[in-house]
């Protein structure tokens, strides 16, 4: 008790010198947990903008479906049969079909290539959560509607809701087909992916467009519980027709996930750097310590300490300057994740290639468990690096430590 | 009477090579229960050495030391530290009081470190500090006391755990003649109440008088070893303080 009295009294003895050394590790454990925030923050939000803006938990759609670009292909549409809509219906928290095409908007002399998405008006928000959409206007629940512009297309075509724009396609069979339909509204759904190039319609609408009666290109189908993806994918792909695959959200995520492993390396080297730099700091601050209090130490060998009495009064030193910093910054990293976790960070667009799933605002993730870890860690830091100095410290003989 | 303290042909050398110092050349020397013994000499006469290795703070390159039942170099560090935190206490001619802790918790330390489980350290080291007078000094820092109040924290600290001897280098070294004095005395009462032995080094003849045994080092080795009677030390006293009363005037 004693000792851990003259270890505190101790770090009093150069306030300046211990607060800067404890800011080192207060700032390298607050950026280890705001850094993991970031990272598991971004995971969620490419996984949030895959399940909720594009696939669902699992999605059926036509075998060797493109991925890259803006393409969607509309000659391989089908219908879903009784069996297979019965069983989801049983499977499922939700399902819903989608048809997915690439038109073309016009306005005036204006004219945009789009992404439509063709939607059942009366079930598509149970699979794709509109939480996060922002709609000026109304979105369309008939072909009479027209259609829901993302701000991409209304901002670049200068359109607003109201207003009367052509959209034109291929149909199923090739030929070129143009309707004139009004702009129900305008809307953002958070995800550069459908903001920038979405158009939605009702699949009414649609069918009219590309003349494709009751066929459509993709099921997406939202679980009870996101766990259970593989397995129910597994099930569901005995179910289908040989023309159909099946792809999960995992799937879908895989690109940006992998995207994460750079990011936690790049994360992991800012860590070590910074706390390389507390350590130094430390050892340093307890270096220092052990050259001033030479006299000081050799007194307490006199009086019956032993060397590593000394060394542990040192490191016990460090170990309470890395608590402290380690609580202090777990604390102070800690309140700013979870601020954001709430506020949420607007992303500049550099990511939205369009078709990478991510959503522009970053809502960052706590974790209670990375909290505590990188507090353990800063005291751990702490106490390595003061027990080189410590061990100088216990270097002088008693007797030349009471003649300094 | 037993002995403490039996030292045969000890040597010290400090260094190697050409700056080699022969520190001790071969000092005999035995200490008994009780002794309140002086060390004096001319500076690098080897006072210090001589201290440290009877408080094993340091040990002997050549002869043999035996120290309450121990022969020394037989000692691992672990058991020397043990011997000086059960057995021995020190004071310093500069106090080597730790700073950051009060009168009594430097009292306390010394309890602490010689693993004493006998009771109330709290209240033993109190009880200490009162013995020298601090009575109403518990709660200060050493920055708060004077030197002579320093050292009395210095003496209740090396005399708490009950020590069978106390060290104590140039005790007065920093202290103005009155205040050395009354220091010396109150080393002396606590020899005479608790039966401590004290080892002491002093170059002032003023506070050598004071001890009953008067031990002259001279370029590392025992010169002359004077066992005073009490008549001796009457004589001695009274002729000193004639000395320094004509000195005094003399400044004036
Ligand atoms: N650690 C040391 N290293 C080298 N020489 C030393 C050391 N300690 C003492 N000496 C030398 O040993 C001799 C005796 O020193 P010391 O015991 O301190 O004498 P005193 O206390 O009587 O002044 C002196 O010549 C001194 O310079
Ligand atoms: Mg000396």
């Amino acid at each position: 008790m004693m000792l851990l009295r003259l270890a505190v009294l101790n770090l009093t003895r150069s306030l300046r010198r211990t607060v800067l050394s404890m800011s080192s590790v207060i700032l390298g454990v607050a950026v280890v947990i705001i850094g993991q925030g970031v990272i598991a923050g971004f995971e969620d939000n490419a996984i949030r903008a895959a399940v909720d803006g594009m696939t669902g938990h699992v999605q059926i759609r036509a075998r060797d479906y493109p991925t890259e670009g803006l393409a969607h292909p509309v000659d391989t549409l089908a219908t879903v049969d009784g069996p297979l809509a019965a069983w989801l219906d049983a499977n499922t928290q939700a399902w819903t079909t989608r048809t997915l095409f690439v038109g073309e908007v016009v306005n005036a002399g204006d004219a945009m290539p789009v992404r439509a998405i063709a939607i059942d008006p009366a079930r598509d928000s149970e699979v794709f959560p509109r939480g996060s959409w922002k709609i000026d206007g109304t979105e369309p629940v008939s072909a009479q509607d027209g259609v829901l512009l993302s701000t991409g297309v209304a901002g670049l075509l200068d359109l607003k809701p109201g207003a009367t724009v052509v959209v034109q396609a291929n149909t199923t069979s090739g030929a070129k087909n143009a309707l004139e339909v009004p702009v129900s509204g305008v809307f953002s759904a958070g995800t550069p992916m459908l903001d920038r190039f979405g158009i939605v319609l009702t699949q009414d609408l649609a069918r009219q467009i590309l003349q494709s009666d009751e066929r459509i290109s993709h099921v997406s189908t939202r679980l009870a519980d996101r766990g259970d993806t593989e397995a129910f994918a597994a099930r569901l792909a005995e179910r289908i027709p040989e023309d159909r695959e099946i792809v999960t959200w995992i799937e879908e995520c895989a690109p940006v996930l992998a995207f994460q492993a750079v990011r936690q390396a790049a994360l992991n080297l800012v860590v070590l750097a910074l706390m390389g730099m507390s350590a130094t700091g430390i050892a340093n601050t307890v270096l220092m310590a052990a050259y001033e209090r030479v006299r000081e130490i050799g007194t307490l060998r006199a009086m019956g300490m032993t060397r590593p009495g000394v060394i542990q009064l040192f490191v016990l030193e460090g170990a309470l300057l890395g608590a402290v910093g380690g609580l202090l910054g777990a604390a102070l990293g800690s309140a700013i994740v979870l601020w954001y976790e709430g506020q949420g960070i607007e992303l500049p667009l550099v990511m939205a290639t369009g078709h990478l799933p991510v959503s522009n605002v970053l809502y960052l993730r706590s974790s209670f468990a990375v909290t505590a870890l990188s507090a353990v860690f800063g005291l751990v830091t702490a106490m390595v690096a003061s027990f080189y100095p410590a061990v100088i410290a216990s270097r002088p003989a008693p007797a030349e430590a009471v003649r300094a | 009477m037993s002995v403490l303290c039996d030292i045969k042909d000890v040597k010290k050398v400090y260094g190697s090579g050409p700056a080699a110092v022969q520190a001790l050349r071969g000092v005999n020397l035995t200490i008994d229960e009780g002794e309140f013994t002086v060390i004096s000499g001319p500076s690098g006469s080897g006072k210090s050495t001589l201290l440290n290795l009877v408080g094993c703070l340091d040990v002997c390159d050549e002869g043999v030391m035996t120290l309450l039942g121990h022969d020394v170099k037989k000692l691992s560090p672990k058991g020397l530290a043990q011997l000086r935190a059960e057995r021995i206490g020190f004071i310093f001619q500069s106090f080597n009081l730790i700073p950051v802790l009060t009168a009594r918790e430097n009292v306390e330390l010394a309890l602490q470190l010689a693993g004493d489980t006998k009771g109330d350290r709290v209240k033993r080291a109190s009880e200490a500090l009162d013995r020298v007078g601090l009575g109403d000094y518990l709660h200060r820092r050493p920055n708060q006391l004077s030197g002579g109040q320093q050292q009395r924290v210095a003496v209740a600290r090396a005399l708490v755990k009950e020590p069978a001897l106390v060290v104590a280098d140039e005790p007065t070294a920093n202290l103005d003649s009155n205040t050395g004095a009354a220091v010396l005395d109150l080393m002396r009462d606590m020899n005479k109440q608790l039966g401590i032995t004290f080892l002491f080094s002093t170059h002032d003849p003023l506070i050598m008088v004071r001890a009953r045994r008067i031990l002259l080092l001279r370029d590392g080795q025992i010169e002359d070893d004077e066992i005073k009677t009490r008549s001796d030390l009457t004589r001695e006293v009274e002729r000193k303080a004639v000395q320094e009363m004509l000195h005094n005037l003399a400044d004036y």
